[in-house]
């Protein structure tokens, strides 16, 4: 039923969680020794297949260039190097934090990407604030109330979110709410507001108004698969003998629906809402697409379409650094809220 | 079958015994399902002879005429046919351009699903059989592919591979088949232990006759409703690349890069370019995946009895 959700990469050696404090920090230094040889591998991968594919000589040097200037460029950047030595150099660049310079910007990669992470982890969050707060209550409303219409229109909606490409869905957003109806608008930023120094838009009006497409369209896949987990637990859980008990004792519904049936389906919705946030890093690069949203989902597209390496390169690295530090995250979380974890790991 | 010669019953009644038959007919029950059976069929059927239906040759410039650019759907050309869904920039009938992209992204998501499906299943169900390090080392991929999105993965694959119609194909290819992988092993473990493979192996089969021809018929029903998902999947992630404009190059246009082409036009409220393809898109995918659904709960058997 969960689509796109995968297993962690580390499932064996559960995070042992427990009374003992030492378990959990030797697991997450295990974990993120683990994650270096991960990060050392995917560099290797990244480097081998955008630099060392297709010949990086073509795009540096002008088609006009005579064969002296040829060979002078590809001996400046080192081109001429076994590919041992070249990835030598790559390698003891990036651990100094040197991806290359962009060459359309003449601008330090990781600086360009670095400067586009706010607006799309903005509009991440924006989106996974709005899967939080309707998912969670549509899908409890309609895990209670399984027959009424609303529940069935609910689920109706969340069928179609779930299968539909969200690009599609993008687009007959910018259809309807920006052109024939007129009300919100389609593309930028809007007008930003420096927080700690970050342009944010959210705390404008204008702001906030250009935020609401995108956000909507970035929630819908994980706002659908939060109403479908949300209904599924709920039904599962009050069917409980706890519930029942709680019923039976005279609990008022507001403390049952809150303490008793949310907390015990909240365990599945984490664990996904974790791993959904990393496809939401990779989707935001639709969504910014679609409604010119300055994020770094856009600079990589626009970087591939002009085939600028080191950008490509530089995103690429960021995200598997990014994909680690979110399942790492996820994993610890879930063996701390979910206390079969912890008794397992006991006996 | 003597019994049923005895008894009268049409050679229809004795196929709705046998267990595709009973399958067929379970999924026959729902009526939503037999319909999305149908959009499809139609959808694939239009597909193959979409050079035969279509008004016109969308890639053929000779016919093409500029001055019948952006019509609106059901306006008259300058030669006085109607383009019954309008015209996008170059006055190329969108009817026409949405069958034959719909050739394209079919094709892409069907071809790409069926590789997937032999290279995945082969060897989900060899790790599963064979087990020991070849086993744990296939998983360990695995897991490590689907932790990542696969729209990134197969991003990944284009920048390297570049545009084109096999190129997007491979991609795919790489992305899908570590979900079908994962469900062979998945349900070929369960299956593993059972007296009739014990039987075969008493039997001193080979190991692939064992695999292939008794193994593998008993994890099928699990590997086609991932399958038909994955078709659908397919077509939306070859849409979705398209429409960044890093799928199909624009000589093959898929129904993902007439909706990109479209685009530019929609702010300006001609929303027919995108529109239309859009739809016969989000049809095909709706469709597929209900007959998913419904396979899921036929032949699930976990959710039987």
């Amino acid at each position: 039923m969960i689509r796109g959700v995968a297993g962690s990469p580390w499932a064996s050696p559960r995070p042992p969680c427990g009374k003992d404090h030492n378990t959990v920090a030797v697991f997450i230094i295990r974990r993120l020794l683990q994650s270096v040889v991960l990060v050392l591998v995917m560099s290797l991968l990244v480097f081998l297949g955008v630099y060392a594919i297709g010949n990086p000589a073509d795009i540096l040097i002008a088609p006009d260039a005579t064969e002296a200037e040829r060979v002078e460029v590809i001996h400046h950047f080192g081109l001429d190097q076994p590919l041992y030595a070249q990835y030598g150099k790559f390698f003891a660049n990036a651990v100094q934090g040197d991806l290359g310079r962009s060459f359309k910007f003449n601008e330090s990669a990781l600086k360009l990407i670095a400067e586009r992470i706010p607006a799309t982890l903005e509009l991440a969050f924006a989106s996974l604030f709005l899967t939080i707060f309707l998912g969670i209550p549509l899908g409890l409303y309609s895990g209670f109330k399984p027959n009424s219409i609303s529940s069935k229109l609910i689920m109706g909606f969340s069928a179609f979110g779930f299968s539909v490409p969200a690009f599609w869905l993008g687009l007959m957003m910018v259809m309807v709410f920006a052109v024939f109806l007129g009300w919100l608008p389609a593309s930028g930023r809007g007008q930003t507001v420096n927080l700690f120094g970050v342009p944010v838009s959210f705390l404008t009006w204008d702001g906030i108004r250009h935020m609401i497409l995108p956000a909507f369209n970035l929630a819908c896949f994980k706002l659908s698969l939060i109403i479908r987990l949300t209904r599924a637990g709920t039904q599962e859980v009050i069917r409980s003998d706890y519930v029942k008990y709680a019923k039976a004792k005279g609990l008022r519904p507001a403390r049952i629906i809150l303490v008793h049936v949310l907390k015990n389906t909240l365990i599945p919705i984490i664990t996904v809402l974790g791993m959904e946030f990393g496809r939401t890093i990779a989707f935001a690069t639709v969504t910014e697409t679609i409604f010119a949203w300055p994020g770094m989902g856009k600079l990589i597209i626009d970087s591939i379409s002009i085939l600028d390496r080191p950008i490509i390169v530089a995103y690429l690295m960021i995200i598997v650094v990014m994909f680690i530090f979110i399942n790492l995250i996820v994993d610890v979380i879930y063996s701390a809220l979910d206390p079969r974890v912890r008794l397992e790991e006991r006996r | 079958m003597r019994k049923d010669a005895i008894s009268g019953k049409g050679a229809l009644a004795r196929f709705r015994e046998r267990p595709l038959g009973k399958a067929i007919a379970e999924y026959c029950e729902s009526v939503s399902a037999v319909m999305a059976f149908f959009v499809v069929l139609i959808f694939v059927v239009a597909a193959l002879f979409a050079s035969l239906i279509a008004p016109q040759n969308p890639y053929d410039l000779a016919k093409l005429d500029l001055l019948d650019g952006t019509l609106e759907p059901l306006s008259k050309s300058f030669s006085g046919s109607v383009y019954l869904l309008g015209t996008d920039e170059q006055g190329r009938d969108m009817l026409s351009a949405i069958l034959y992209g719909l050739r394209i992204s079919l094709s892409v998501g069907v071809i790409s699903t069926i590789v997937a499906f032999v290279f995945g299943t082969s060897l989900g169900l060899i790790a599963a059989y064979k087990g020991g390090r070849f086993e744990s080392i296939l998983m360990r991929i695995v897991d490590l592919q689907l932790s990542f999105p696969a729209l990134l993965i197969a991003l990944v694959l284009l920048v390297v591979l570049g545009q084109g119609v096999d190129k997007i194909t491979l991609a795919l290819v790489i992305v899908h088949w570590a979900y079908f992988a994962r469900a062979a092993r998945g349900s070929a473990m369960a299956e593993r232990n059972r007296e009739y493979i014990e039987a075969a192996r008493a039997l001193r089969l080979g190991d692939l006759r064992i695999i292939f021809r008794h193994l593998m018929p008993n994890v099928m029903p699990s590997i086609i409703v991932i399958a038909t998902t994955m078709v659908a999947r397919a077509i939306s992630t070859e849409a979705t690349l398209s429409f960044l404009g890093i799928g199909l190059p624009i000589t093959e246009p898929s129904l993902g890069l007439l909706i990109s082409n479209g685009f530019r036009y929609l702010l300006s409220g001609k929303y027919w370019i995108s529109f239309y393809p859009g739809i016969a898109l989000v049809v095909v995918i709706v469709a597929l995946n209900m007959m998913g659904d419904r396979l899921r709960d036929v032949l699930n058997p976990r959710l039987k009895r």
